[in-house]
């Protein structure tokens, strides 16, 4: 469950529009804090030595050749991002997230969540799903996250706060 | 598929989606609003008009029936009777409430059948009783009434007259007209003095409202178009003129756009082209208005059809004169076709039915009338057939034996058995006197072969038996042959009788009793 933030976006808006330097500061802070994550969670993206051949680009033809995996392409899926989102169905905004955007990453990350490890395919990757709960399950980015104990989340609002105080003393606002 | 994404912060963003979604609301409620409102006046305008055309029509169709009562009055000679029927409707109508509309066929139909306009009246009155009774319109019974008054008093059970049908048969309709007034009447008076005869004099007097207003409108269409006799027509006319205009107007102002636009892309020849296109619009280069050429083409089918309605006489004539010729040769053959002569000849005399039909046969085939021909010609086979299988089955027949035959030889033993017993011999194992003389030394015994000799004494064997006391005498039998037969007959006919029957089978020649 997210940390629910009221008046982020528009405080966001604000610093964009009343305090630019700011606004970019924050969001310069804000991946400071992230880029640590995003970069322990692309250590654990496996070589392509180390996953099932038959998963690797150039084995799979037609509609597979999409969700083949590629571990330089899997590593780049896996970022962060400080830009709003649109509103999912319960009406909340993501302001600041981490991704694992491609799909090879995106199989790598949760195969075996629902079904446990079996079968011909998830015994043989490498790594273990970590996370308290099923949807909070990963062997990447997911377990990055629970390594870094919440610190990187503490920082991001930390960095919010601090920068709706900023500038709040630069517009003279409470 | 969805990002793979852990979100660091949220916010809670649904508030002012409602807001959104609130403030769409407000939007949408005002332009509905605003839509009503010009709804409101559009439905306005459309029930104006569909007041005006409901008016119109509940006007004509009142002046519909008046006129159709007028000409039914003026068709049974009671013209004169006209306004005094317009004003009894009228006053029945505000009477009883209920709608010239109805009352008017009501009465035509009484009118119709009674042809008596005091009778229909009176009639009327009573309908108009019956049907404020039983729920049913005014119309509906007084059909019922006029059939009744012919005589076919069965609808009328129906209103529960406590009559039976049987009843109402033999009833005349005086008698049933006058139950029915004990019964119901001052029923019509008494619904109209009610609240529900108040809304159906209400209802009245709006519909009488609409025809009025029915009425001026048309009456105002009429003076638009000048008024009088062919006012109306003029103003049909006239709307005619301006949906024709309008049409024009509309198109020409599309064929104005058009060249417009023409004009605008600098392309002169298509300017001049849409114009060349509507000035010839609905003309044919021929100068042939389509009006001229349905015309010529209509002419064109008639003289095709005409053409060929000929050619189908003529032929019908040639090969009906073909057929009349054919007929008169062969009639002429006929009366000199000696053989044909022959056989109409033996037909005329005596024969019998295999023979006629064997002569019918031939006078078919000389004649060629197959039909007939192949029918007796069947038929004789069918006979042939029978008699050859006739024939074979007597022939199969085994030669009935004379039943008679063994008679002879039964008579000619019986002949010598009596021939011997008269010649006094004894033989065979049977009781009686033997053979030979019975006095010159024949011997006496019964048929187990004791010998009587013995118990006469004195008389021994082969001696003769003679008693001085009796002198001597002499037996002497002869039979008549015919008597024998007749005997033998009698004998038969007794047993037949006697339920011996004698069992003759002349095919086998057997005889026998049993």
């Amino acid at each position: 469950m997210p940390t629910s933030v009221k008046g982020a976006t528009d405080l966001r808006k604000a610093l964009k529009q009343f305090t630019p330097d700011l606004a970019k500061e924050t969001t310069k802070e804000i991946g400071n804090f992230l880029k640590p994550v995003v970069k322990n969670a692309r250590g654990f993206i496996p070589s392509n030595s180390e996953i099932p051949s038959g998963w690797l680009v150039g084995n799979q033809k037609g509609k597979w050749e999409r969700v083949a995996f590629d571990a330089a392409v899997a590593r780049r899926g896996i970022g962060y991002k400080t830009t709003p989102s649109r509103p999912n169905r319960s009406g909340f905004k993501s302001l600041v997230s981490i991704l694992n955007k491609t799909a090879a990453g995106a199989i790598y990350e949760t195969a075996g969540r629902k079904s446990g490890i079996d079968g011909r395919f998830t015994p043989r990757l490498p790594g273990s799903l970590v996370g308290p709960n099923q949807k909070s399950q990963g062997r990447a980015m997911f377990k990055a996250w629970q390594q870094d104990q919440g610190k990187a989340k503490g920082a991001v609002l930390d960095a919010i706060f601090n920068s709706a105080a900023k500038f709040n003393a630069r517009t003279g606002g409470k | 598929m969805a990002d793979l994404r852990i979100d660091i912060a949220s916010e809670f963003v649904g508030a002012k989606a409602f807001k959104q979604a609130d403030t769409a609301t407000s939007k949408l409620t005002k332009q509905v609003s605003a839509l009503a409102k010009s709804y409101i006046g559009l439905v306005g305008a459309q029930k104006l008009a569909r007041s005006s055309f409901n008016a119109v029509k509940a006007f004509a169709a009142d002046d519909k029936a008046a006129q159709l009562l007028t000409r039914s009055l003026d068709n049974l000679g009671l013209a004169f009777a006209d306004p005094s029927v317009r004003t009894f409707i009228s006053e029945l109508e505000k009477t009883f409430g209920v709608l010239d509309d109805q009352l008017r066929p009501a009465f035509q139909r009484l009118l119709t059948t009674t042809g008596s306009v005091a009778e229909s009246q009176k009639l009327l009155t009573t309908a108009l009783n019956l049907s404020a009774a039983s729920g049913i319109d005014v119309v509906t019974v007084s059909g019922d009434l006029s059939r009744g008054y012919v005589g076919q008093t069965r609808a009328l059970a129906k209103y529960g007259l406590g009559l039976t049908q049987a009843e109402l048969k033999a009833m005349s309709f005086e008698q049933v007209q006058e139950r029915i007034n004990i019964l119901f009447g001052g029923q019509a008076q008494l619904a109209a003095n009610s609240y529900s005869g108040a809304l159906d004099k209400l209802t009245v007097a709006a519909a009488n409202a609409q025809e009025a207003i029915g009425r001026g409108l048309v009456d105002a269409l009429s003076v638009l178009g000048g008024g009088g006799e062919g006012g109306l027509q003029n103003t049909i006319r006239l709307i005619e003129r301006a949906s024709t205009g309008l049409e024009t107007f509309i198109r020409r102002f599309g064929v104005g756009l058009a060249q417009l636009k023409a004009l605008g892309t600098g392309n002169f020849g298509q300017f001049v082209a849409i114009g060349q296109a509507e000035a010839n619009r609905g003309k044919i280069p021929s100068g042939i208005t389509p009006a001229i050429a349905a015309e010529l083409k209509k002419a064109a089918a008639e003289k095709a059809s005409l053409k060929r309605s000929k050619e189908q006489t003529v032929a019908i004539t040639k090969q009906t004169k073909a057929i009349k010729e054919q007929t008169a040769l062969q009639k002429a053959g006929t009366i000199f076709d000696v053989e044909q002569t022959q056989i109409v000849a033996a037909l005329k005399g005596k024969i019998n039915e295999d023979e006629r039909k064997r002569l019918e046969l031939q006078l078919a085939l000389l004649t060629g009338n197959t039909a007939e021909a192949s029918k007796l010609a069947g038929e004789i086979g069918k006979a042939q057939g029978l008699s050859a299988g006739l024939i074979a089955f007597l022939k199969d027949l085994p030669d009935a034996k004379n039943p008679f035959s063994g008679w002879k030889t039964y008579l000619d033993a019986i002949e010598a058995q009596v021939k011997r017993i008269a010649t006094g011999g004894t033989g065979g194992t049977g009781g009686g006197i033997g053979g030979g003389s019975l006095i010159t030394g024949g011997t006496m015994s019964n048929g187990s072969g004791t010998d009587f000799t013995e118990l006469v004494p004195g008389l021994g064997a082969g001696s003769a038996f003679t008693d001085p006391r009796l002198g001597q005498f002499n037996v002497r039998i002869e039979l008549d042959g015919q008597e024998l037969t007749s005997a033998i007959t009698n004998v038969q006919t007794n047993n037949s009788l006697s339920g011996k029957q004698v069992a003759v089978n002349r095919r086998t020649g057997t005889f026998a009793t049993p």
